[in-house]
C-alpha cells in the first residue's frame, strides 16, 4: 500500500494553480503535507526547490508553477505539497509536488473523461493526461508517469549504482 | 505460500553456509561426532522443509545424502576426505537445484548426485568389519540374557507449543519410543489452557513414559534429535531391569512432576547394582529454565551437558534486515520528535525534566539501534575458508589459512560490499602470491604458504589486513606492463607507488595468461572501487620474494558519520571529519592572490574549491572565510566555506530515487529541528573538480 501506485480508482484529489483546476488520480496520492522548510540542493534545475524530511526519509519537492511554466510566486497560507508517488521502468519513488491549494477529492467516471485537444493549451501536453468534464467545467487530469519524460532528472534506483 | 518459499531460501542458504561450515571443520577432523551429527540434522531438516514447500529436487537429494551421514553418524562408514570433498561439492548442487520450476538440468543433476551417493554408499570402508560384526555377536548374547540387560527408561517429553507448526507430530515419536521396547505412556493435559484460548494449532500435551528396552540412553535421545532444541526432555534412567511389572513404581513415576525425576533414580540407585545412575542421567535440553541445583554430574557428562545447553539456548534470533533498517528510522524520527519537545521545554520550564530525561533514553536507543546493525567479519569466514581450500587443491598448492581479530564488527551494509572485493584480493594471493610447492622449496620457504587476514578497530575504523608469504608483486614487470599499456612513457622515472597505483587501474592484468581464478569476478579496480564506495581506502605493500600486503581501511557503519557542520552562503552543510585534515582562515585578499584557485599554507600548494561560487549564482561575499583541508589520494585539496560552526554525529539518509546532479553528496542528514542537511562527498566533490 504504503509504496505502490494503486491503479483503476474513480477518485481524484483537485488542486488549485492561480485559477486553474487540476486534477490528479487519488491511487499516486500518498500524502498532503503544509508547506515546510526546504533545503536547496545545488546544481539542480529551477523546479527543484530542494529536499524535505518526510517522516525521517528525505524527499525531493517540485515547485507545480515553475514545472508547468506559470509565473512563480511566494508560498502563502493555503501552499501545499502533495506527496505523489510515480513509476518508470520498475523503479518507483515519492515526489513532492507544491500547488497553490489542495481542493477536494471528486468523482470522475470514465465517460466523463476524453482525451486532450491537440492543439492550443497554455500547457505542455506531456503533461495533461486527459481532460475531465464535471458539471460543464473542464478540468486537466494530469499525467503523473510521463511528468519527468522531457527532463533532466531521471529515476535512479539508489540500490543499483 | 510465496513468502514461505522465500523464507524457506533464506535459510536453506543458513544451512548451506553451516553446512560448509562444518565439512571444512571435519576434515581436520573426522572423528568430531558433534559436527557430523549437525550436517545429519542440517540434512535432515533441509530435506523436510524443502518438500514442504515443493522444492523436490532438493529435498530427493538431501535424503540419499542423509542416508550417507546416517551411516557415517552410526560408524557403518568411515568418514574420510573423499566424502567430505564430495559432500562439498554437493553442497554447491544443492544451491543449484534451489529452484521451484527445475528443467532438465536440474533433474540431470539430481540423477548424477544420486549416482554418486549410492556409489560412495557401496564402496566405503565400513568402519571396520570385525568390530560390527563383534557388536552383532553382542547383540545376540543381549538376546540371551534379556532379562538381565534389559534398562528402563524414564521420558517426559513436552514439545514446545508451536512443534505442530512446522509439521512434526509428537505422537510419531511417542510411537517411535515405544517400538524400542515394553512401554507405558501417561500423556497429560496439565498445560490445557480454557476453551476460550484454546488454539487447535498448538500442542499443550506432554507425555510420560516408562519404557523397557535393550536400547542405550543415545538411541533413546536419538528418538527426540530434531526437537530437542525447543521442547522439554527428561530422560532418566532408572534401574537395569523391567520396572514395568512394579505397579507401585509405575505409579510413582507418572505421578511425580518433571522437576523431582531426578528422585526417582536416587530410589532404586542401591537396587541397581551396575546402572551408575547418576552418570547416565543426562538433561538433554531444557530451553525455558536452568536447574537451580547441580547434580554432583562427571566431568565427561558435564561437559556434554554444557555442550547440549549452550547449543539450545537462544542468544540470538532472526529478524530481517528490513526491520532494522525500520527501526532505525523510527529512532531516528524520535531523535527530531525529541528535539522538538526540547523547543517546547525551553519556554515551559516544567518540561524541562521531561524533556532531558527522553533526551538520555533516546541516545541510549540510539547506540542500541546502530549496535545491532554491526555483525563480527567471522559472518564471511567459512567463505575465505572455503575459496582458500577449493583453489589450492585446484592449483595443486598448499595455503594454510591464518585469521586473526575477525569477530570485529561491522556495519551490515559494509559486510554486504566487502565479501567480493575480499574474496578477490583472496583469489589474487593464492593465484598469482603464493607459489608452487617445488618453488617454494628451491627459495628456501617452507611448503605451505600462509595467508593472513587480521582485522582491528582502529579509532571510528576498522583496518582489514590480508597478507601472504609468496612471491610479491614483480613491479619492474608491472612497469612494463604500464608502459606497453600507454599508462606510462618508457622514459618516465616512476616511483614504486605510482606503480602500484596501477594495479588498480581498469583492464590491468599482469598474468600472461588470463586464468580461470583471477580472470573472472571483479577486477582490482573493482575492488578499489568498492572499497572507496563504502569510503574507505586501500593500500599495498610488496617485497619480492617476501610477500604482498593488503591494508583495506572502512569507516565501522556508513549510516553514521561524524561530521563537521559548516555554512555554504545561507545553507547549512556537512562535511565528514574523516577526511578533514586542517581547517585555515582564509581572507577575500589571499583568494584574490590565489593563482588558478592554488593557494599556499604552510609552504604546502593546496588546490581549493569555492563551494559558495560553486552552489549560488549569487554567493555570499565575506572578508573572511573558512578552508577545509582534506586529504584525497595521499594529496591536500581544500574546500571553502562561509563558516564553520560545529561537529555533528548525522544519520546519513540516501538522497531521494530522483536523480539529477546528486553526485557531490553522499546523502542528507535530519537535523534536530526536522531540517534536512546535505552531506558533502569529500571524494566525489574533489574527482569532479580537479579533474
Amino acid at each position: 500500500m504504503e509504496n505502490e501506485i494503486i491503479s483503476g480508482l474513480d477518485s481524484y484529489l483537485s488542486f488549485r494553480l492561480g485559477n486553474e483546476k487540476f486534477v490528479v488520480n487519488i491511487g499516486y496520492v500518498k500524502q498532503i503535507l503544509e508547506m515546510t522548510t526546504i533545503t536547496k540542493v545545488p546544481h539542480m534545475p529551477d523546479y527543484y526547490k530542494g529536499v524535505i524530511n518526510l517522516f525521517g526519509d528525505v524527499l525531493p519537492v517540485i515547485d507545480s508553477r515553475v514545472k508547468f511554466n506559470l509565473e512563480e510566486k511566494p508560498y502563502g497560507k493555503s501552499t501545499c505539497i502533495i506527496v505523489l508517488m510515480i513509476s518508470n521502468q520498475d523503479v518507483t519513488a515519492k515526489f513532492g509536488l507544491i500547488v497553490d491549494e489542495v481542493r477536494a477529492v471528486l468523482q470522475i467516471a470514465d465517460e466523463q473523461i476524453k482525451e486532450p485537444p491537440e492543439i492550443g493549451g497554455k500547457f505542455k501536453n506531456e503533461l495533461i493526461h486527459s481532460i475531465a468534464n464535471v458539471d460543464g467545467e473542464f478540468i486537466i487530469i494530469l499525467n503523473v508517469d510521463d511528468i519527468f519524460s522531457t527532463d533532466e532528472i531521471t529515476l535512479v534506483n539508489p540500490n543499483q549504482p | 505460500m510465496e513468502k514461505f518459499q522465500k523464507r524457506f531460501i533464506d535459510e536453506a542458504n543458513e544451512y548451506f553456509e553451516s553446512l560448509e561450515s562444518a565439512l571444512l571443520y571435519l576434515e581436520n577432523d573426522f572423528s568430531d561426532t558433534q559436527r557430523i551429527d549437525e550436517i545429519f540434522r542440517v540434512m535432515h531438516s533441509l530435506k523436510g522443509s524443502g518438500a514442504m514447500f515443493g522444492f523436490d529436487l532438493l529435498s530427493e537429494v538431501t535424503h540419499d545424502l542423509e542416508s550417507l551421514y546416517e551411516q557415517v553418524r552410526s560408524q557403518e562408514i568411515q568418514l574420510n576426505a573423499k566424502i567430505i570433498s564430495f559432500t562439498l561439492g554437493a553442497v554447491d548442487q544443492l544451491k543449484k537445484l534451489l529452484v521451484l520450476n527445475a528443467g532438465n538440468e536440474e533433474r540431470q543433476l539430481v540423477v548424477e548426485l544420486k549416482r554418486d551417493v549410492a556409489s560412495l554408499l557401496e564402496n566405503s570402508p565400513s568402519s571396520s568389519t570385525t568390530s560390527s560384526s563383534s557388536s552383532k555377536n553382542e547383540v545376540v548374547e543381549n538376546n540371551e540374557q534379556e532379562t538381565e540387560n534389559g534398562r528402563s527408561f524414564f521420558v517426559f517429553f513436552q514439545p514446545n507449543e508451536s512443534i505442530l507448526e512446522n509439521g512434526t507430530n509428537p505422537l510419531y515419536l511417542i510411537d517411535e519410543l515405544s517400538t524400542l521396547g515394553e512401554s507405558k505412556i501417561e500423556v497429560s493435559f496439565a498445560s490445557l489452557p480454557d476453551i476460550e484460548e484454546f488454539n487447535p494449532q498448538k500442542c499443550f500435551a506432554s507425555w510420560k513414559v516408562v519404557v523397557y528396552t535393550q536400547e542405550d540412553l543415545d538411541t533413546i535421545q536419538d528418538v527426540f534429535l530434531f526437537v530437542q532444541d525447543d521442547s522439554r526432555i527428561e530422560i532418566v534412567e532408572l534401574q537395569h531391569g523391567n520396572v514395568l511389572e512394579n505397579q507401585e513404581k509405575i505409579a510413582r513415576c507418572f505421578s511425580i512432576s518433571v522437576d523431582e525425576v531426578e528422585s526417582l533414580i536416587g530410589e532404586d540407585a542401591d537396587q541397581a547394582e551396575n546402572s551408575e545412575p547418576i552418570e547416565n542421567q543426562i538433561q538433554v535440553s531444557e530451553p525455558v529454565k536452568e536447574k537451580a541445583t547441580e547434580e554432583p554430574v562427571t566431568k565427561a557428562n558435564e561437559e556434554k551437558r554444557n555442550q547440549l545447553v549452550s547449543g539450545v539456548r537462544l542468544d540470538t534470533i532472526r529478524v530481517s534486515s528490513a526491520k532494522i533498517d525500520e527501526y532505525m528510522n523510527l529512532v531516528s524520527e524520535l531523535i527530531t520528535a525529541q528535539s522538538h519537545l526540547d523547543l517546547i521545554a525551553e519556554t515551559q520550564k516544567e518540561f524541562e525534566p521531561v524533556s532531558e530525561h527522553f533526551a538520555k533514553l533516546i541516545r541510549q536507543l540510539r547506540d542500541n539501534a546502530f549496535d545491532m546493525s554491526l555483525i563480527p567479519l567471522t559472518n564471511m569466514a567459512t567463505r575465505f575458508r572455503r575459496l582458500v581450500r577449493d583453489l589450492s587443491a585446484d592449483l595443486n598448492k598448499k595455503v594454510n589459512l591464518v585469521t586473526e581479530g575477525l569477530e570485529t564488527e561491522v556495519d551490515k551494509t559494509i559486510i554486504e560490499q566487502l565479501g567480493e572485493p575480499l574474496l578477490h584480493i583472496i583469489r589474487n594471493s593464492i593465484d598469482h602470491g603464493i607459489e608452487p610447492i617445488e618453488q617454494r622449496l628451491e627459495n628456501g620457504k617452507v611448503e605451505e604458504g600462509t595467508i593472513s587476514i587480521k582485522a582491528c578497530v582502529v579509532g571510528t575504523f576498522v583496518e582489514i589486513e590480508i597478507a601472504d608469504d609468496g612471491a610479491g608483486i614483480d613491479l619492474s614487470r608491472i612497469k612494463e606492463k604500464a608502459i606497453q599499456k600507454g599508462f606510462f612513457n618508457a622514459d618516465d622515472s616512476i616511483s614504486d607507488s605510482e606503480l602500484i597505483a596501477v594495479i588498480f587501474k581498469p583492464g590491468f592484468s599482469t598474468s600472461e595468461t588470463l586464468s580461470d581464478i583471477s580472470g573472472r569476478g571483479v577486477g582490482m579496480d573493482i575492488v578499489r572501487k568498492r572499497i572507496t564506495d563504502l569510503r574507505g581506502d586501500v593500500e599495498v605493500d610488496t617485497t619480492i620474494g617476501e610477500g604482498t600486503k593488503f591494508t583495506i581501511r572502512l569507516p565501522l557503519s556508513i549510516s553514521i558519520i561524524d561530521g563537521l557542520l559548516t555554512q555554504v552562503n545561507d545553507d547549512l552543510y556537512i562535511i565528514p571529519t574523516g577526511s578533514i585534515e586542517k581547517i585555515y582562515a582564509l581572507t577575500a585578499d589571499q583568494k584574490k592572490n590565489a593563482l588558478r584557485q592554488v593557494v599556499v599554507f604552510e609552504d604546502q600548494e593546496i588546490p581549493y574549491l569555492d563551494l559558495p561560487m560553486e552552489f549560488s549564482t549569487t554567493p555570499k561575499e565575506q572578508k573572511q572565510q573558512y578552508m577545509i583541508v582534506v586529504r584525497y589520494d595521499h594529496k591536500l585539496f581544500g574546500l571553502v566555506v562561509n563558516e564553520v560552526f560545529r561537529e555533528h554525529q548525522a544519520v546519513v539518509k540516501p538522497l531521494d530515487q530522483m536523480i539529477g546532479h546528486h553526485e557531490l553528496f553522499l546523502g542528507a542528514s535530519i537535523m534536530g529541528d526536522g531540517r534536512v542537511t546535505l552531506v558533502i562527498d569529500v571524494n566525489k566533490t574533489i574527482q569532479k573538480f580537479s579533474a
